[in-house]
C-alpha cells in the first residue's frame, strides 16, 4: 500500500485548533496564509468542517496505511505525573473508560485522548480520563486506549497535552465505556455513520492475525 | 380564597385543558424503553489483496477506507443478519470462525440510548473477548475487528435498534 506524503501531527494539531475558531488574530492569519500552499491542509481543514462520512470520502486526500503503527497509549487512570515518574504501568486486563471519566470529573468532563487523523477525515478523541495521551506521530488512525492482559505498559510514552480540539469535537454516540479482554486490545475512535459525533472500533490482538492497524 | 364563582369559571376550564396536556404528556410515555429491540449484525472478511476491493453487498461504507479499517484493502461481506433481542436477556449469534458472539442490551442513561455487552467466545467456551460495554446511539454501529479469518481478520458491525 502506498504511502502518500502526510501532515505532521504538529500540523494536524495546528489546523485543527484553526478549524476549531481557536487561537488569536495573528496566528489564525499565520495559519491561513500557510495554507494558500498547502492543499493536504486545505482537504483537512474542509474535512473537519464537514465530518459526515460521505464528504469524508469525497475529500481529495489520500490515507496513508496503518501498517507501522506502533503505539498510541491511553494512560486512562495514571495522572501525568505519575505518568512521568513512572513510565512503564502494567496494564491491567480489562479498561474501564467509565470509572476513568468518573474520576476524572472535576477536570471539565471532556478531555482529549489524542489525534493523529487520516487526510479524508477526522478522528476525535474523546477521552474524558484527563489522562495524558502519547500518539504515535507516523500514524493517522487515532487509538485511544491500548491494553494487554500482562505484558504491555498502559503507559510508556511521555504525556502530552490533552487536544483542546478533541474536547471541543463532536459529540460521542457510540462511546466504551469498558474493555475486558485476555488478547491485547486497541480501541479506535472513528466518525459515526449517521451523525456528527464519533463510533469506535474495537480492535482485538488476535493470533495469527495480519498485524492489524 | 377561590370564590364559588371562580371556581366554577376555572373548573370547566381545567377539564377541557386537561385532554390537552395528557396529549402533550403522551410522547414521554412513548419514550419509555421498548421490552425488545434488534441488533444489525454486519459480518466482513477483511484481508489484503493485491487488488483490493470492497464487496458492493456491503452497501455504502466509506469508513472502510480510512484508518484503521484502511489497514485491510479487501472487504467481502460475509453475512448480514438482524438479531431480535429481549431488553436485559442475552442473544447469541455465531460467527463464521467458529466463535460465539454475545450480545446483552439494556435501556442507555437516556432515551434513545442503548447500553450494549458483547462478548465472544470460543467453541469450548473460552473467551475471546470476554467483555466490550458501549454506550450507543439507537442504530448507530461500532465495530469489533481483529479476529483471524482465514487469510484476513473478521469485521463485525453492530447497531442495536428499536
Amino acid at each position: 500500500m502506498a504511502r502518500p506524503a502526510k501532515l505532521t501531527e504538529e500540523r494536524m494539531l495546528a489546523l485543527m485548533a484553526y478549524a476549531d475558531g481557536e487561537g488569536d488574530v495573528a496566528s489564525r492569519a499565520e495559519i491561513l496564509a500557510s495554507l494558500q500552499h498547502d492543499p493536504e491542509g486545505q482537504a483537512f481543514v474542509a474535512s473537519l468542517l464537514d465530518l459526515s462520512p460521505f464528504a469524508a470520502e469525497a475529500a481529495a486526500v489520500e490515507v496513508p496505511d496503518l501498517s507501522g503503527v506502533t503505539a498510541a497509549i491511553l494512560a486512562a487512570t495514571a495522572p501525568a505525573t505519575a505518568a512521568e515518574k513512572a513510565p512503564v504501568v502494567s496494564a491491567p486486563a480489562a479498561i474501564d473508560f467509565a470509572a476513568a471519566r468518573r474520576r476524572k470529573s472535576g477536570w471539565g468532563g471532556i478531555l482529549a485522548g489524542g489525534l493523529a487523523l487520516a487526510a479524508a477525515v477526522a478522528l476525535y478523541a474523546q477521552v474524558k480520563s484527563g489522562a495524558p495521551v502519547a500518539i504515535n506521530s507516523a500514524n493517522s488512525a487515532v487509538l485511544v486506549a491500548s491494553a494487554a492482559p500482562s505484558i504491555a505498559p498502559l503507559a510508556s510514552a511521555a504525556p502530552a497535552e490533552p487536544s483542546a480540539i478533541a474536547a471541543n469535537g463532536p459529540p460521542a454516540v457510540v462511546e466504551v465505556n469498558r474493555v475486558d479482554s485476555d488478547t491485547p486490545v486497541d480501541v479506535f475512535l472513528i466518525p459515526a455513520e449517521s451523525t456528527p459525533g464519533t463510533s469506535v472500533v474495537v480492535w482485538l490482538g488476535d493470533d495469527n492475525a495480519l498485524g492489524g492497524p | 380564597m377561590i370564590s364559588h364563582r371562580l371556581f366554577s369559571r376555572i373548573l370547566p376550564l381545567f377539564l377541557a385543558v386537561s385532554p390537552l396536556v395528557s396529549l402533550v404528556a403522551a410522547p414521554s410515555v412513548a419514550h419509555a424503553d421498548p421490552a425488545t429491540a434488534k441488533a444489525e449484525i454486519l459480518v466482513m472478511h477483511a484481508s489484503q489483496k493485491e487488488k483490493g476491493a470492497i464487496d458492493p453487498h456491503i452497501g455504502s461504507m466509506p469508513r472502510l477506507k480510512q484508518p484503521p479499517f484502511s489497514a485491510y484493502n479487501n472487504y467481502e461481506l460475509v453475512d448480514r443478519k438482524e438479531v431480535p433481542l429481549e431488553i436485559g436477556k442475552s442473544a447469541t449469534y455465531a460467527l463464521p470462525n467458529g466463535r460465539v458472539l454475545q450480545l446483552t442490551v439494556s435501556p442507555g442513561k437516556s432515551p434513545g440510548l442503548f447500553t450494549i455487552l458483547a462478548s465472544i467466545a470460543e467453541a469450548n467456551g473460552k473467551a475471546a473477548l470476554k467483555t466490550v460495554e458501549v454506550s450507543a446511539k439507537a442504530g448507530e454501529p461500532f465495530f469489533v475487528a481483529g479476529q483471524t479469518y482465514k487469510d484476513g481478520i473478521l469485521v463485525l458491525g453492530i447497531a442495536v435498534k428499536k
